[in-house]
């Protein structure tokens, strides 16, 4: 029944490769390919798994690990210069392409989204009590707005993102900072005008030097301190009081 | 004797309430499942407000739905109960308290309003921890107790002792109960060493040493005993010990309702026997027998000896074994119709033809002996009555144990005798003592006049009105609709007559929404809370629509009579100046009946009542008022402190407000809650134990907030710091030369600094940790140093300049009413201030001085503290190129070029101590010197500005080079984590003080002081524990030491953790001890990995353990 000659492909002397990833990197034109556990590469990368042993499949380089061809030598050595197999599995473990594994990817989501909420959490306040939220409480809220992570973009951007997106849902604001600004007495009249548009004021005095103290939005930082710091040649001052200005907490906040 | 039956005690309770002398407030207290709530049960039956066979079983008493499922009593209830008998009329007010751990701060509140306690004892248990606690807290609240020994039923049925074991058995557990009683009476004598006390003592032990010569006399003759020479003396001591023939203990069953006392089988044999009363009385109980020599019968003392059988076992014992016998082990039917003749009991016919013979018992045991009579009886003839207020306790109530009476004003003293008068009239002084508020739903409340009236005048809608309203319309619809059919001749007036229909229908309709609307609003009105305040009136007669002065827990009279001392008049106005005063007005009182409420008009001196209208001004507990002069009551003294602390927070974000709401109104119903406000913003719990959480819990999700709520372990705070390099290792083996295997840096400056050189300019810092002395004055004036170092800028000459990033963080520490007063005295403030600041300058200062060596000038470099410009850590400039003003100093502008980044870098600084690379806690103890720092020259910029500004850098390059580079600084160190330490005291009994140690021991915790209390068994012992480690502590230590231990648990400091996080073998000693994996645990670790996952930060923990046991897809692929 078989044809002529050849191994005949049976399941059983079939290989399969399910607890496997590859790591491969293209050198010279050429493909090679490693066989690492599932699971492993990141954490390889990471320095927390420090046995070789239990990250590499077997310190073999491959032209193609699926098919299980193994790299000839004189191709190693025309592309690493070496034909130590282990030496050169270590240099693609570093810099070779990998397939991210469903637990690796799994724990990376989960300590995105954490991380994204504790930014939230750090960075806004409930307006209408001026006190903060807790990391978990925007977690549900993020879940409320079937929030999905974007893996390509920062966690600082998305956080701003997440906030946009609750405020609809949830009563949210960023927490207002406070600055203390002191402009020369020549310019503060003019510069009065164009500050007054960003920051709620709470105390201000001319001695003769304008002195404002007042809240804003931190997004505005950096407009603010162009617009004074330029016209005034670097005579005003900005400078933060405190970074996240809300009420105070405590036994005697609810009784 | 006469128990009130049938009618229902409500009408006549009015008429009982007349004379104090003939009310008795007592409560019910015992371990949990000792029958409390059975008891009051049969109590309750006696006065026909539940059926007397229904009586221990339907638990009247509870009534919160968790109380009945988990069948444990949760908040104490008040009945009041009329009990008649020749000599008069009596008003027993009955509170049955809780008897679970979790529960005791009820008791407490419970204890406050009685005068007297019924303390129920299993005679199967023996006394057991909770029942401890309560003579505890009975003794030091001054209230006469009683006892009622219950469930002698299952020594019968259960245990199947003989009589005379059961005899000995009982006998065991009263000495028990004595034994604690002397103790407890030995512990305060040894605690007060005042002269009083000691006069008392040597009475005391006079009058017992002569008593316990009269009864050895009497012992050794072996004559029978001439009663008449037992003096009063001997009576006097009945205030300390429990013994049956004094009267003040009652042998019961509840269960089966039955319970007598010995006088009551005095009565019963003396007619029988033909004997004295008074000897069987005495003799009852005790070592005495009974012969029958010549047909004389004779009372005989040492039964114990002689082997002969007490009297207490052949009179009465026997006999309640044989009905037990008959009617629950021999069940013949003919048996138990003959005992129920001899003891002249009918049972009815529907009983006695039925199988269940536990009914029939029931029956039986109660027509003979019943329960209610013998425990109230013993109740009215044993217990203070309401009028007999002893001084001792007057006192005792007016003024804490640490204050001398004598101290407090004229008016005060005078109102002593108020107390011990109990006058009702009219010119008497008012006070009433609230000790807790309860919560009801307003439609529980008695259906009365006011009731309503507060509906409609309190703005809730006009729903009455309206009602009214539609009728008349609905009236005058109907007369038009009549009018209009009787004309239907004329077609024009039909279709007008048809408009009008049309708008009548609406005009209809919309009546009925408005109606409908009307009645929701109503239905909502109707199922809101209502607090009542549950509350005892010492003094005078509180009416309704009374206007009484509410004094908080804290007010002083002292301060108040002062003010007021010059003007007689009172005036409103200045009353509202006090903070702990407010006028508040009666608006129902209520008679409590266990789940009903009954209204009255008014309460006079000694009755316990419920009070609507001040929820507005009552917390948790106030005293009423009519006079200023009033001290507040003393504090309760709780049994229990709250310690398992739980953050709560709702499911959905938009229901916050509701759960603050929730939160605010629990704190107001329980009185041993906590509630808080983290600065993390999560709202915190603190409850006295699991079930009481959870009842908590459910109060908030049902009744407060009405919200779905989840419960999580509270965030515990760390903080960061470093130590100075150790120079052993963990096996105290030096580090040094050849030892050393592994070098743990990579950096190669001795001292840890870190030099960067790179667009931005050059920098070079070093962290040091600071001398523990100095971060502790920090920590300490945390409200001094932000006054100082608040900005960097502001300095103490020149406080006058209104910055008000300082009074932002002056609010945490000053009262807000204070920071009223300091913005208005701001002058005098600052001089106060001033001196504050030099003084802890100065002291500062010293402190370095001591350190010494590198520390020598470094008061003057402060630049900065940190986080928040009022934290623990310290920035010092050390820039020779650059000069700058310390904080002390005014500040000064200065053409250097660093100085327009000056406030950038002191921002930087703030970031990085806000949060440390640990795990992105605050930092504390931590010095960071700024050795040098020069900016890059500026490539694009003319001369001429070169000392303005170099254009090309801005300011949030600046604070993310100080902030990484700082912490990159901390990190060459050897970094520690700080742990919040909490304080914990505990006393227990010597026989479980080893588990206890073993249970501190596995949570890291440390025993700092233990001793044996003199004069008692229980030791006392004080240990350190990390917050960390305090979930759920009390309740492993509970279970571990079968209930005995109760710890209290207060924050008391922070304490570095000396464990490197980072440890691996560094010496060759190390390495062969620990090995190259070094796999132990590590509890830094531990907990720097737990703070950074729930923080979503990195942590080194591999996903998966072992690659090769990952489960492959399938076997067949």
């Amino acid at each position: 029944m078989s044809r002529s000659g050849g191994k005949i492909f049976t399941p059983t002397n079939q290989i399969r490769l399910t607890n496997i990833a590859v790591v491969r990197v293209k050198k010279a034109g050429k493909r090679f390919e490693i066989a690492c556990y599932k699971n492993k590469v990141l954490s390889w990368r990471q320095k927390v798994e420090k046995d070789l042993d239990e990250v590499l499949q077997s310190e073999t380089v491959f032209t193609n690990v699926s098919k299980g061809q193994v790299a000839k030598k004189e191709e190693l050595l025309k592309c690493f210069k070496t034909e130590d197999q282990r030496a050169i599995c270590l240099e693609i473990l570093e810099k070779g392409e990998l397939q991210v594994s469903d637990k690796e990817r799994h724990a990376n989501q989960e300590a995105s989204v954490k991380e994204i909420a504790s930014i939230v959490s750090d960075k806004c306040i409930n307006p209408e009590t001026k006190t903060p939220y807790t990391v978990s409480m925007i977690e549900s809220a993020m879940r409320d707005i079937h929030f999905s992570l974007n893996p390509k973009r920062n966690n600082k951007q998305q956080a701003l993102d997440v906030i946009k997106q609750l405020a609809p849902v949830i009563p949210i604001q960023r927490a207002q900072m406070k600055v203390r600004m002191t402009i020369p007495a020549k310019e503060a009249k003019k510069l009065r005008e164009k500050v007054s548009q960003y920051i709620t004021i709470e105390s201000e005095a001319f001695e003769p030097d304008l002195n404002l103290v007042g809240l804003i939005d931190p997004g505005h930082f950096r407009t603010l301190e162009e617009a004074i710091i330029g016209p005034t040649k670097g005579r005003a001052t900005i400078e933060v009081l405190t970074l996240k200005e809300m009420t105070d907490t405590g036994d005697s906040a609810l009784t | 004797m006469v128990v009130g039956s049938g009618g229902g005690s409500a009408q006549r309770v009015p008429r009982l309430m007349g004379n104090p002398a003939n009310i008795r407030n007592l409560c019910i207290m015992a371990h949990v499942d000792h029958g409390k709530t059975s008891l009051a049960d049969a109590l309750v039956a006696s006065n026909g407000l539940i059926n007397q066979r229904q009586a221990g079983r339907i638990r009247y008493m509870d009534s919160h739905k968790e109380e009945i499922e988990r069948g444990i009593t949760m908040k104490s209830s008040c009945v009041s109960l009329a009990y008649s008998r020749p000599d008069g009329d009596y008003l027993v007010n009955l509170i049955d308290s809780p008897g679970h751990v979790d529960f005791s701060s009820e008791v407490s509140t419970a204890v406050r309003l009685c005068d007297g306690a019924i303390i129920v004892v299993d005679v199967v248990e023996g006394v057991c921890a909770q029942t401890k606690v309560v003579l505890r807290q009975a003794w030091l609240e001054d209230i006469r107790p009683v006892l009622v020994l219950n469930k002698i039923d299952r020594l019968v049925l259960e245990t199947k002792l003989s009589p005379l074991d059961c005899y000995y058995h009982i006998a065991q557990v009263l000495e028990q109960v004595n034994a604690y009683m002397g103790e407890l009476y030995n512990t305060t004598l040894l605690g007060k060493s005042s002269t009083e006390m000691e006069r008392q003592k040597t009475e005391r032990e006079r009058r017992a040493s002569e008593r316990e010569r009269k009864v050895s006399e009497s012992m050794t003759s072996d004559t029978p005993i001439n009663f008449a020479d037992w003096g009063i003396e001997t009576t006097d001591d009945s205030d300390l010990y429990f013994s049956p023939e004094l009267g003040n203990v009652v042998f019961a069953s509840a269960y089966d309702g039955w319970g007598f006392s010995i006088h009551h089988f005095a009565n019963l044999l003396s007619a029988k026997l033909g004997m004295n009363k008074e000897v069987l009385n005495k003799t009852l109980w005790g070592d005495y027998y009974i012969t029958s020599k010549g047909g004389e019968k004779r009372i005989m003392s040492g039964a114990r000896d002689k082997r002969k059988n007490p009297l207490f076992v052949t009179l009465i014992l026997e006999n309640l074994y044989k009905v037990y016998n008959t009617v629950m082990v021999q069940k013949d039917k003919k048996e138990v119709e003959k005992l129920s003749d001899v003891l002249g009991v009918k049972i009815p016919m529907t009983v006695s033809k039925s199988t269940d013979h536990r009914n029939k018992l029931n029956f039986l045991m109660n027509g003979w002996l019943p329960l209610a009579p013998a425990v109230l009886e013993m109740a009215v003839d044993h217990l203070p009555s309401a009028s007999d207020i002893s001084e001792e306790r007057a006192m005792k109530l007016m003024c804490s144990a640490t204050h001398r009476f004598d101290s407090l004003p004229q008016q005060t003293q005078e109102l002593k005798q108020a107390f011990i008068s109990c006058s009702r009239n009219e010119t008497a002084p008012i006070i009433v003592y609230v000790s807790k508020m309860f919560g009801v739903q307003r439609k529980n409340l008695p259906q009365d006049q006011s009731g309503r009236a507060a509906f409609t005048g309190g703005g809730g809608g006009q729903g009455m009105v309206t009602e009214e309203d539609l009728l008349a319309r609905r009236e005058e619809i109907r007369r038009r609709r009549e009018t209009t059919s009787c004309h239907d001749g004329s077609a024009t007036e039909l279709s007008l007559s048809e408009d009008e229909v049309a708008e009548m229908k609406r005009k209809h309709e919309q009546l009925l929404e408005d109606k409908r609307k009307a009645e929701e609003e109503r239905q909502k009105w109707l199922e809101e809370e209502v607090f009542i305040a549950f509350a005892r009136v010492f003094s005078g007669t509180l009416t309704v629509g009374q206007k009484v002065y509410v004094l908080g827990p804290k007010h002083d009279p002292s301060t108040v009579l002062s003010h007021l001392s010059e003007d007689k008049e009172i005036d409103e106005e200045e009353i509202k100046n006090f903070k702990h005063i407010h006028t508040c007005e009666v608006n129902g009182l209520y008679l409590m009946l266990g789940r009903e409420l009954e209204q009255l008009e008014c309460a006079p001196a000694g009755l316990v009542v419920g009070i609507t209208g001040l929820e507005g001004c009552v917390i948790k507990s106030a005293t009423l008022s009519s006079t200023l002069a009033m001290p507040a009551f003393t504090e309760l003294t709780l049994g229990a402190t709250p310690i398992l602390r739980v953050a709560v927070e709702t499911h959905d974000p938009r229901d916050l407000p509701k759960l603050r709401a929730g939160l605010k109104l629990l704190n107001q119903a329980d009185p041993c809650v906590q509630v808080a406000l983290q600065s993390s913003g999560e709202y915190v719990i603190v409850t006295a134990g699991e079930i009481h959480l959870q009842r908590c819990v459910d109060d908030l999700q049902e009744r407060y907030a009405g919200v779905p709520i989840k419960t999580s372990d509270p965030i515990v705070p760390f903080r960061e710091t470093i130590i100075p390099r150790p120079t052993v290792d963990r096996l105290n083996e030096a580090i040094e030369g050849e030892n050393v295997n592994v070098r743990k840096t990579d950096n190669n400056d001795p001292l840890g600094a870190v030099e960067v050189n790179g667009r931005l300019g050059k920098l070079t810092v070093r962290a040091v940790p600071l001398p523990s002395s100095v971060t502790l004055l920090l920590q300490q004036h945390e409200d001094m140093v932000s006054l100082v170092g608040g900005t960097g800028t502001t300095d103490s000459t020149d406080l006058q300049d209104p910055a008000s990033g300082k009074e932002g963080e002056k609010e945490d520490t000053l009262q807000m009413q204070d920071l009223a007063k300091a913005l208005e005295n701001r002058q005098k403030l600052n001089r106060e201030a001033v001196t504050a600041i030099a003084q802890l300058k100065s002291s500062l200062d010293k402190a370095f001085q001591e350190a010494g060596g590198e520390w020598k000038n470094a008061i003057n470099e402060i630049w900065s503290f940190g986080p928040d410009g009022r934290g623990p850590n310290i920035l010092l400039n050390r820039i020779p190129a650059y000069t700058r003003h310390s904080v002390w100093e005014k500040a000064t502008t200065s053409d250097s070029p660093l100085a327009p980044y000056d406030t950038s870098f002191v921002t930087g600084f703030q970031m990085a101590t806000k949060a440390g690379p640990l795990c992105e806690e605050p930092m504390m103890g931590v010095c960071f010197v700024v050795e040098d720092w020069s900016l890059a020259p500026a490539t694009n910029t003319g001369p001429s500005e070169e000392n303005t500004r170099t254009v090309n850098i801005s300011s949030g390059q600046i604070i993310s080079l100080s902030k990484d580079n700082l912490r990159k600084a901390f990190e060459q160190q050897c970094q520690r984590l700080v742990c919040a330490m909490y304080s914990c005291v505990i006393s227990v009994t010597s026989e479980v003080v080893g588990k206890m140690y073993s249970v501190i021991g596995k949570r890291q915790g440390r025993v700092v002081d233990g001793d044996i209390t003199e004069g008692s068994t229980s030791w006392n012992v004080t240990a350190y524990l990390p917050v960390v480690e305090s979930m759920n502590f009390a309740n492993e230590l509970r279970k571990s030491t079968s209930g005995e231990a109760m710890p209290q648990l207060v924050f008391s400091h922070w304490e570095v953790l000396d464990i490197d996080p980072f440890w691996e073998p560094q010496t060759t000693e190390e390495l062969t001890h620990w090995g190259e994996k070094f796999d132990s645990a590590n509890v830094a670790r531990k907990y720097i990995n737990a703070v950074r996952k729930r923080k979503g930060l990195a942590i080194d923990e591999k996903i998966v353990e072992f690659a090769e046991k990952q489960r492959t897809l399938s076997k067949n692929k």
